[in-house]
Parts: structure tokens; sequence; C-alpha cells
């Protein structure tokens, strides 16, 4: 089976509306500044359609490295801040790791008996550029120090060509009968902790493209729990055609909605200075444009009818029911699991998302420079709109793309069907609303009501953190979210501002890979009792070197 | 034919609210406020103007339709009639689910668009709550693909045949018990909720719409009483049956008992008292713990 195109189209798409909206993004930039974004963002562009394109092994390792280190060039853009150069350091760490793997795995790949040690390799290799769950540490990092196009490019179209390598290099061996069970189960466990991971540790997350880079793993999660029913499903069609399609049709779709996304995000940066949603809010009024096709494009990715996202999770969840409904005990397990996950991760998601746009877009703003803002330039939100377009295009792309696949397309078209009647339906509500209550006949004359306080303020409305509590508090055992409270000082009548600061980290850092940096951090130190800066230490060692060698020489 | 009886549901939804009320009101002694009060209400509600605070923007004017126009979207799919044959075989069981979650999604946008604490406060339980029981829902809906072995909307709840309906009825009470605790959770009902307050304590679904009025407020009440009518249809689906009746013999049989689940409700609510917020994740586990009992049971005996 031949990827290429479908993987090509996000880079193109996503690619094509990011620079349209970088026109506008650089525009406060230093002028000397801006040929570093322009040079690196085409090169990262080059290098991920070489990776695509790249005819053989060789050529696709030199275009992976190519892609990662022009991505680096953009993640460090704003490499004045020191935030900024951490998360380039952990992307390039992440690049390399991921790299070197996958030239293990190329030459594992060669041999016929290393089948399953090459695919380990890759799965590693691969994740840590798609972000399986523990290597994910540079997503949550990077996306929000880089750029807002970058990011967009990076989230969209660059994080699942993971999935075109895994698929590439092994998908042709490892749906076959003695390898598909241990792959099936690596790619759906995988999937499975990603989806839901990710999407609880995007929840509580203020900073808004931080959301959204944790929300990436998620969606990188659903995809492979895609690729695990597949793999697991194969011999059992329709369940694994059912599978792939889905997790193809999530690919594109989270390309157009999450690159739209990230780009609002980068139009809210440019207009008020801030991510912190917790400082944001009302901009629906002031930045309108921005703010609806946020709101379209969230809906999309939360799964919802009438979009386009809704179908691809429906094929997945087609391929969990047919895997329910046969009589093989692992695929009933593999369909239960997936059922459950995949609910609860929608639910969070959901619930993320409302978050996001509540936070951001609704009620009052919580600041002066959310008060202040205005909608951008038209060509930003142009960009945004433009994928939101070819999103709906998604529709009966994801039709076509079951008939590719063989599979009957009631499914989907009742979908698409229903999900227009919903829309046609709300747009007759509307109207009937409208002839009710005529535009216009009771203007709005006071803020909300608020139970009778007279002057309600932006800080008493709810925050995105408060709206978010008793789920991050239920998962805290998951999240282990820092809260401090600043109390306030001075004489009670003349308090100084009290304030309660939260965060919730990245588990896998803080838990998994720094005490592993750590142990070999301490480990290398142990060579410095060799290096102590004492000369006579160095002579007595080259001494004893040259004896050794001497006394070799002779015994030999 | 289905359609035909998506009509009659549509014009019977407001009397559950009303027969919840009337059978409280019989158990604490009093008259109550009659079986078709809701009627009453939307039509004066219908009448009156939407005022809108100058916080507010479109998406608090258009989500109270835009929820009602998912709800009953969903209730066009579902399959009144019990019968594969006179509906939509490619119907999902996924697509009616997730149309009652885009309405939700809105009911939320829409509440956290007023910038109140109170709204803001429903909000945040409201999606915790959903959140929870989304995989309640689909856990039943595997056993249903297991128990019927179809995956359509319609296949699903046209009902298994009656020996294995004997045979397996400890796991179909259980999970009719665990889809009742999502329907209570869903309709906001006692336990999960209180819909007769929108003091703090309770602030869940009657506190999400303290800012609607007018034909806003009719839509958001007309929709909540036919979700409860639809999630009653497909409790009562879940628990019976392939009954040898004609296909309009059994949606009537399903439209009145939707009406029977109205009682229960009621009496539910009329003899145990909310629970306290922070137990209700607990109950919720418990509710998701019971559905994966009966698909066990199933696949075990």
């Amino acid at each position: 089976m031949n990827f290429d195109i479908l993987f090509l189209l996000p880079i193109v798409a996503v690619g094509l509306a990011a620079a349209i909206h970088a026109t506008a993004y650089l525009h406060g930039e230093a002028l000397l500044h801006r040929p570093r974004f322009w040079g690196f963002f085409l090169a990262t562009l080059v290098a991920m359609a070489g990776v695509v394109l790249a005819p053989g092994k060789i050529a696709f390792l030199l275009a992976w490295e190519a892609m990662g280190l022009a991505s680096a060039g953009l993640v460090a853009f704003e490499n004045e801040e020191k935030a900024v150069r951490k998360a380039t350091w952990i992307y390039l760490l992440a690049c390399h790791a991921g790299a070197c793997l996958l030239m293990l795995a190329g030459v594992l790949l060669g041999r016929p008996d290393a089948f399953l040690a090459a695919f380990f390799c890759g799965i590693v290799g691969f994740g840590l550029k798609i972000g399986f769950p523990p290597f994910h540490v540079w997503l949550p990092e990077a996306h929000p120090a880089a750029p807002a196009p970058a990011s967009a490019v990076m989230s969209g179209a660059m994080i699942p060509l993971g999935f075109y390598g895994l698929l590439r290099f092994f998908w042709p061996q490892c749906h076959l009968a003695p390898y598909a069970t241990p792959c099936g189960w690596t790619l759906l466990v995988l999937g499975l902790v990603g989806a839901l991971g990710g999407i609880l540790f995007a929840l509580p997350q203020a900073n808004l493209k931080r959301l959204l880079a944790f929300s990436s793993v998620e969606n990188m999660g659903v995809i492979a729990i895609g690729l695990g029913l597949a793999v697991l499903g194969w011999d059992a069609q329709p369940i694994g055609a059912l599978a792939l399609a889905g997790a193809l049709a999530h690919v594109l779709n989270h390309a157009l909605l999450k690159g739209g996304l990230f780009l609002a995000a980068g139009s809210v940066l440019r207009q008020t200075g801030t991510l912190d949603q917790d400082l944001l809010g009302g901009l629906m009024k002031r930045m309108p444009q921005t703010g609806t096709l946020f709101t379209l494009n969230a809906l999309g990715l939360a799964g919802l009818p009438p979009f386009n996202g809704f179908l691809g999770e429906l094929l997945i969840y087609s391929a969990a029911f047919a895997a329910v409904r046969t009589s093989s005990s692992a695929l009933i397990t593999a369909g239960f699991l997936v059922l459950a996950f995949l609910a609860l991760t929608g639910g969070f998601a959901a619930a993320a998302y409302c978050k996001a746009i509540g936070a951001t877009f609704l009620g009052e703003p919580r600041s002066q420079a959310a008060a202040e803002a205005v909608e951008t330039p038209r060509r930003m939100w142009l960009a945004q709109l433009l994928l939101f377009v070819l999103s709906l295009a998604m529709v009966p792309g994801t039709i076509y793309l079951a008939r590719l696949f063989g599979l009957g397309t009631d499914l989907l078209i009742a979908a698409a069907v229903f999900g227009g009647a919903t829309a046609a339906l709300a747009a007759a509500l509307i109207a009937l609303r409208r002839f009710l209550c005529p535009r216009g006949a009771v203007k709005p004359a006071c803020p909300t009501w608020d139970c009778g306080y007279a002057e309600p303020t932006a800080r008493m409305a709810y925050t995105g953190t408060a709206f978010t509590q008793p789920l991050a508090d239920l998962f805290n055992p998951i999240l282990h979210a820092r809260r401090h409270l600043i109390p306030f000082r001075g004489h009670p009548a003349t308090p100084t501002d009290a304030a309660l600061v939260g965060e919730t980290d990245d588990r896998a850092l803080a838990g998994f890979w720094r005490p592993i940096f750590t142990f070999f951090a301490r480990l290398f130190q142990q060579v410095h009792l060799l290096q102590n800066g004492s000369l006579h230490l160095y002579i007595l060692l080259i001494i004893l070197a040259v004896m050794a060698l001497l006394i070799a020489a002779f015994v030999s | 034919m289905n359609f035909l009886f998506f009509i009659l549901a549509v014009v019977l939804a407001p009397l559950l609210p009303g027969i919840v009320n009337q059978t409280k009101a019989f158990f604490a002694g009093r008259r109550g406020p009659g079986f078709f009060r809701l009627y009453f209400d939307l039509w004066k509600l219908l009448r009156k103007s939407c005022p809108r605070s100058t916080t507010s923007t479109w998406l608090f004017d258009l989500a109270p339709a835009i929820s009602l126009a998912a709800t009953l979207v969903a209730g066009m799919i579902f399959p009144w009639t019990l019968d594969t044959a006179t509906t939509l075989s490619g119907i999902s069981a996924v697509l009616f689910f997730y149309l009652l979650g885009t309405g939700r999604f809105f009911t939320v946008l829409g509440a956290l668009d007023t910038g109140s604490a109170f709204e803001g406060m429903g909000a945040s339980r409201e999606v915790q709550f959903s959140a929870l029981v989304e995989p309640i829902v689909f856990v039943i809906l595997g056993f249903l693909v297991l128990a019927t072995g179809q995956t359509s909307l319609a296949g699903l709840l046209a009902g298994y045949d009656a020996g294995a309906w004997a045979h397996h009825s400890i796991s179909l009470v259980l999970a009719v018990l665990a889809f009742f605790a999502v329907l209570l959770s869903e309709c906001c009902r006692v336990p999960f909720d209180d819909p007769e307050t929108h003091l703090e304590l309770t602030m869940i679904h009657e506190a999400m719409i303290l800012d609607n009025a007018g034909p806003d407020l009719a839509f958001i009440l007309y929709g909540a009483a036919f979700k409860m009518m639809l999630l009653a249809a497909f409790l009562v689906a879940l628990l019976l049956p392939a009954l040898p009746l004609a296909a309009p013999a059994k949606a009537a049989l399903l439209l009145a008992s939707t009406l029977g689940v109205a009682v229960l409700v009621g009496i539910v609510e009329s003899v145990i008292a909310r629970m306290r917020f922070l137990k209700t994740p607990q109950v919720l586990s418990g509710a998701l713990m019971v559905a994966i009992l009966a698909t066990l049971l199933f696949v075990l005996f």
C-alpha cells in the first residue's frame, strides 16, 4: 500500500496556510530576523516533502534528519528567551536520539530474522517524533516556544510523518501472522495511554499552546489506536480496513484542524501578548473572526458531528464494534478497551476545548491586554478559514477514503447527511428565534446579572483553571499538579495581593527522563576523578599507560 | 413510519417532566403543577423576549437553538419502531450519542459566554459528569454489540431473542441499572443534580441556564425534556426482548414505557436525597464497573 499522497496533502495545505499567516505574524519582528524564519520554514517544508518523496532508506534518513534540524531552527527563533533555548535543546536531543534509533532500525530491517527488534527501534525512533508517551516530552516544550506558524506546521504536518515512517517501513510485514500480535498490541497500548494521558494533561494547562501541544499527544494516540486495531484485525476484515481508514482520516483531520487552532493561538498571542488563558477572555467580541474559527475548529477536533473530525472517530469506533462482534477473545478485549478509552478521551477532549474556548474567547477580559485587543489583519484569519474549508472537504474525502479501502459507505453517508440535517435544523430554529425576538428589540444594556452582585468584575468570573479544577483534582494522582498559595503580607487592613499559583508539569519529564539523565550525569561525574587538574597525576597516568603498552608489546 | 413516531415523541416529550413532578407531588402529598405544565410554560416563554447582557456574544444567542437541533436530529435517527426494516441501517449508535454531545458542547459554551461565575461553575460540573458518563455508555454499547451481533443503532435496539434474553437476564439487568445511572446523570436528576433549585450546592444544569429567557429558555427546557425522552426510550429498548409485534405496536409500547420511566425517575427523586457533589465521580465509576461486570458475565456465561 502506498501512503505517500495522503501524508503529502497536509504538508502542502498546512504549509500554505501557515505561510499566509506568517506574513502577518512576523510583522513586529526586526527586519533582520525575518529571513531567518523564512529560511528555516521553507527548509522544513522541503525536508518534510523529502521525507515522503525519498526513494530509498538512506535518502529517507537524510531527509528525516534535515527535517529535525531545520525545524529546530524554527523552535529557536525567539532564542533570546531562556525557555526557548531549553525547549530547542530538548527538541534537538529528541530528534537525534530518534535518528540514531532509526538508523539502527534501518540496518536491522535488512535482516529477515530481526523484524521485531527493528520494529521496536522504529517505534521508539518514530515515537520520539510522534510523541508516544513517554517520548512526548519535547512537544509541550517546543510547541509553545516556536512561532505559531511553525507550531502549526510541526503539529499538523510533521509529527504525523512518524506514522508515515512506521507505515512505510513496517506495514508490509507487521500485519502478517507472527508479527501482528506484538506489533498491534504495542501500537494499541501506546495509543490508549497517549490518547487518555495526552488529553488529561491538556485539561489543566493554562498556556493555550501548551494545551494544544498536549492535545496533539492525544490525537496521535487516537491515530495509534486506529493503526493498532488495523494491525490486530487485518485478518478479520472489515476491522482492519475500518481502523486503518479511520486512522488515516484522523491524520488529515488533525492536520487541518490543529493547524488552524495553532494559527488562532498565534493570532491571540500577537494581538494580546500573552497565551495565559487565565489572563485572556472576552476575545470573541474583540476578535470575532479568529474566535469563531477557533470555535469551529475545536468542535471538529473534539470529534463532534456535524464536522469532519467525527467521521474519522466513527470509523475507529465501528472497527471496535466489529472487533467486539468476533469470536476471538483478544479482539473482543481490544474492542472494549478502545470503546472505553476513546469515549473517555472524547469526553475529556470536549471539556478541554470548552475550557480553551470559554477561557480565551468568552466572558469578560481578565487583563488590560485582552481588553484592548483588536482583530488581526485579514490574511491571518483567512489562513485559518482556508484550513477550516479544507477540513469540511474532508467529509466527502473520508467517504472517498473508505471507498478506496473497499468499505461500505452507508455509515459515513448517513452521518454526513444527518450532520447536515443538524446544521439545517439549527438554521431553521435560529430563524424561528429571530422571528420571535427580532434583533434589536431588546438592546443589551447591562452586564450579566450574576445573582444580584451590583458590579461583577472579570476577576469574579470562572477562569480556565477553575473550570477544569474538579476533573484535575479527580485525576491528581496521575497529574501531580503543584499548587502553592502566596499569602498576603502586611497589616490585614492594608494587605498586599495574595495569589494561588497552580502548575501541572509534564510527568514524563520530571518523573521519568530527569532521573535517567541525572543518573548518567552522575555516572560520568566519576570520570572527574582522573581529571582533577593536578599535573602530577596526569604525568603519572601517562607513564603508567606507556609502561602498560610496553609490557603488552613484550608479552605478545 | 419511523418519522411518524418521531413526531409523536416530539409532541409527547414535555409530558415527561410533568409526570416526574406529579409523581413527586404525589409522594409529598401536594397537588402538583399538573401533567401539562411544561406545555403552558413553553407557550408562555415563546411569546417573551430574549434579553442579553453586554458580555454575551453570538454564541449565547445561537447555542440553545443549535443544542436543540442536535438533540432533535438524535431523535430523528432513533429507531422508534425497534425494527431494522423500517429504519436506516447505516445509522451508528455513535452518531446518536455524539449528537447529544454536540448539544451539550453548545449548552456549555452558551453558559460560559455569560462570563458569570455561577454559569462557569455549572458548566465545569456538567463537563466533568458527562466526561465520566461517556465510557459507561460505550461499554454498554459494546455489551449490546456482543448480545445482538449487530452494529447499527436499530440492530442494537431491535432486541435479542427471548431465549437469550432469559439466559442472560442478570447481565441485562446490570446493564439497565448502569444505563439508568447514565439517564439520571445526563438528565440532571437526583441524586446527581437537583432540578428544583439553582443554589450553589446544586449548581449544575440549572446554573448554566440562569441568564437565558424567552424562546431561548423554551428551547433549553424543551431540549432537556426531549433528551429525557430519548434516553428513557433507549433504556426501555435495552430491556425489551424481540417482541412478535407489528412495528406500530412496538413503537406505541416504547413511547408508553418512557412515561413509565418518568414515573420511576419521580419515585427515585422522592425517596432519595441528592448526594454530595464530591461523591458523584465515585457513583459514576461504580456504574462503569457495573456495566463492565454485565459484559464479563455475558462473556463468561
